[in-house]
């Protein structure tokens, strides 16, 4: 069993999914929390809502301007009808087929829409994560007047419906992989699109220390592992942000000093060159022993 | 291992990771700025000349990703190459916008997925014809039962205690209506329609059986019309004045059922699949087929709104129900002869291009 390491706390809260592309190098996506997922979907239903009430104001406009109500209302009332349909059924499928998979609200989170089997997003996928969002969404908002007005012979399917879109709304709480139906249907994952960012190395010494000679011995860098490495790292990151306090520093140089046997008088006067060589150092030794094969996971370990 | 090789290091000592990176950083700039166009816009918003860098950049990415994770001792340049090359990834094998040839694939692939679905679909025929049979019987020994299985609204007059005569005039009604009420009712049925249709296949999840009720009771209703019709001597004309519409109609009805049977089938019984890609398989079939159920919707609301009035000769209805059968037909003609086709390419091909490996989902969460 492994330990867990501090430095991965704010990884291992994401849970992620690994595909294999052709290339045969597996990738790691973060899937999108069930929060923003939540989000993007009010947003879009805010969009959905407002397209409809325009598209009342259009139609209304267009049939006043013609001249047309006394003799075709009927017909804009068809294309309401029409025309909500077409918005509640299509707007997702329509912005994901055409945002390669992100809507409106999507698109505002960072996230978007992956096959699970690695393949591109097919069309069949689509329609059938969307097909289910009726069932999940628009049912349920619909459900509840429909189930008290009609109180005939259907009412108590309307009951029964409810109850299966309780289930159904509420699945995503409970799915490992926070999936909802309609990706369970679809074959798809909603995924947090990753961003790139490249930072400096903490290994290219800056020009200060570069004018400091320490060296250590094989020794003396056999002493840590991958784990006190990655930590250090850290710490020098912190260092850049100004986060850092120049008394622990201190500490941890002399720390370090004393648990490796290093004599000098640089862990004391100049604690922070002191470090960012024996990181660029100790990186050195475990990268060189790590072609060898050898990992040296922490400093429990004997290598 | 060799320690002599590489003793204390001379002072400003770099890690090989650190060497690794400078050679490679230029092409991971180049690609990240590529795919970051291609994620604003698309694809096709590249030149030629970045088209043609992409999977090389790509590749490249992928295999410093590889020696990465295997060599370098960098969190953050392991994590940068991941993210940058999974957006590589995205930008290439993400999502394509559709083509009309697409567009065009699906529409024939719709009859190929009923056929193979068509123990499904005979399902959701004995569910359907079994509410007929019951109803008509229920109505034939005792007209009170008509009550229970047709809402009043749905009646619309016609009762067993309506006059023969008041219920020939409804079949023949030559529609008083002016053109916009028709195009209402038409889309009132089209959008009712397809929006049950959708539940059915939505609600097949939960093992089919909403999908039972609802063919079932569609069966009910039309089996007491039936049922009331007949025993007037109009099954005849009622026919006539059903089939015109109903042929695409209860058509798409039943694949709606089958739809959702598919779907209830898949997790009743994967077979050998998970649970998960049972649903996945059923569900991107039974998508397919709920697709042609609902243009099939469409297309009846229409008939039913606009023609079904303007014909009212008897022979001429059966002619036009006729007509809507061999136009079912050519549809499936149409799958068929692509099944071919496709057929026909995969033998001439021999090998196609199959994705070579496939990562299993279950493993991806931690």
């Amino acid at each position: 069993m492994r330990r867990k390491r501090p430095y991965q706390s704010e990884e291992s809260k994401q849970r992620t999914v690994s595909i294999l592309p052709p290339e045969g190098v597996p990738l790691r996506f973060v899937i999108a929390p069930v929060s923003s997922r939540f989000s993007a979907l009010a947003f879009d239903l805010l969009l959905i809502t407002i397209s409809m009430y325009l598209m009342v104001f259009v139609l209304i406009a267009i049939f006043v301007a013609g001249g047309l109500f006394k003799s075709g209302g009927g017909y804009a009332l068809s294309f309401w009808l029409i025309g909500i349909f077409l918005i509640r059924q299509c707007y997702f499928f329509f912005f994901e087929m055409i945002w390669q998979g992100s809507t409106p609200g999507k698109k505002l989170l960072g996230l978007r829409v992956i096959a699970r089997d690695g393949r591109p997003l097919g069309l069949q996928g689509l329609i059938a994560r969307n097909l289910m969002r009726d069932i999940e969404v628009f049912i349920p908002l619909g459900l509840f007047s429909q189930a008290f007005q009609m109180g005939n012979e259907s009412a108590w399917l309307s009951w029964m419906a409810m109850g299966w879109c309780l289930i159904a709304l509420t699945f995503p709480f409970f799915h490992p992989q926070s999936m909802r139906i309609g990706d369970i249907v679809g074959g798809t994952f909603v995924i947090v699109i990753p961003k790139a960012e490249l930072e400096v190395d903490k290994a290219r010494q800056t020009t200060l220390a570069r004018k400091v000679q320490i060296s250590f011995t094989p020794e003396q860098l056999a002493v840590y592992g991958e784990y006190e490495l990655e930590t250090l790292a850290q710490l020098l990151r912190k260092v850049d942000e100004d986060k850092a306090d120049a008394d622990d520093l201190r500490i941890i140089a002399r720390t370090i000093a004393d648990k490796i046997r290093y004599e000098g008088h640089e862990p004391l006067s100049t604690p922070l060159v002191f470090l960012q060589i024996f990181y660029a150092a100790q990186r050195k030794a475990l990268e060189q022993k790590l072609i060898w094969g050898q990992r040296k996971a922490n400093k429990h370990q004997r290598s | 291992m060799d320690t002599n090789q590489s003793p204390t290091s001379s002072a400003p000592s770099t890690p090989r990771s650190v060497q690794f990176r400078k050679e490679r950083e230029a092409s991971w700039r180049e690609l990240e700025d590529i795919v970051e166009r291609v994620q604003n816009k698309s694809l096709s918003s590249l030149d030629d000349r970045d088209l043609q860098r992409l999977p090389l950049l790509y590749r490249e990415a992928m295999n410093s990703l590889s020696v990465a994770r295997a060599t370098a001792l960098d969190r953050l340049l392991i994590r940068y190459l991941e993210a940058l090359c999974s957006q590589s990834y995205l930008a290439i094998y993400g999502a394509r916008r559709p083509s009309r040839r697409m567009l065009w694939a699906l529409f024939v692939a719709v009859p190929l997925e009923i056929r193979k679905a068509s123990r499904e679909l005979l399902l959701a025929i004995l569910f359907f014809a079994a509410g007929i049979a019951v109803a008509w019987s229920l109505v034939d020994r005792d007209p009170q039962w008509f009550h229970v299985f047709v809402s009043p609204q749905m009646a619309a007059g016609r009762t067993p205690w309506a006059t023969t005569e008041s219920l020939q005039n409804t079949l023949y009604d030559s529609g008083q209506k002016k053109g916009d009420a028709l195009s209402v009712f038409a889309s009132f049925l089209f959008t009712n329609n397809a929006r049950v249709g959708l539940l059915a296949f939505s609600l097949g999840f939960l093992l089919g059986i909403p999908a039972a009720i609802l063919l079932f009771y569609n069966g009910l209703v039309l089996g007491g019309f039936l049922s009331l019709f007949a025993s007037r001597g109009l099954l005849i004309p009622f026919l006539g004045w059903l089939l015109p519409h109903g042929v695409p109609e209860i058509f798409a009805v039943l694949l709606c059922g089958g739809a959702g049977f598919l779907m209830g089938r898949a997790l009743l019984l994967p077979g050998s699949l998970l649970r998960t890609e049972a649903l996945r398989n059923a569900g991107l079939r039974a998508s397919l087929i709920v697709t042609g159920a609902i243009f099939l919707f469409a297309y009846a609301a229409l008939f039913e709104g606009f023609f079904r009035q303007l014909i009212v000769d008897d022979v001429l209805r059966f002619l036009v129900a006729l007509l809507q059968c061999l136009l079912l037909l050519w549809w499936f003609y149409l799958g068929q002869k692509q099944e071919q086709k496709d057929l026909a390419a995969e033998n001439f091909e021999q090998e196609t291009p199959a994705w070579p490996l496939q990562a299993d989902p279950q493993r991806g969460g931690r």
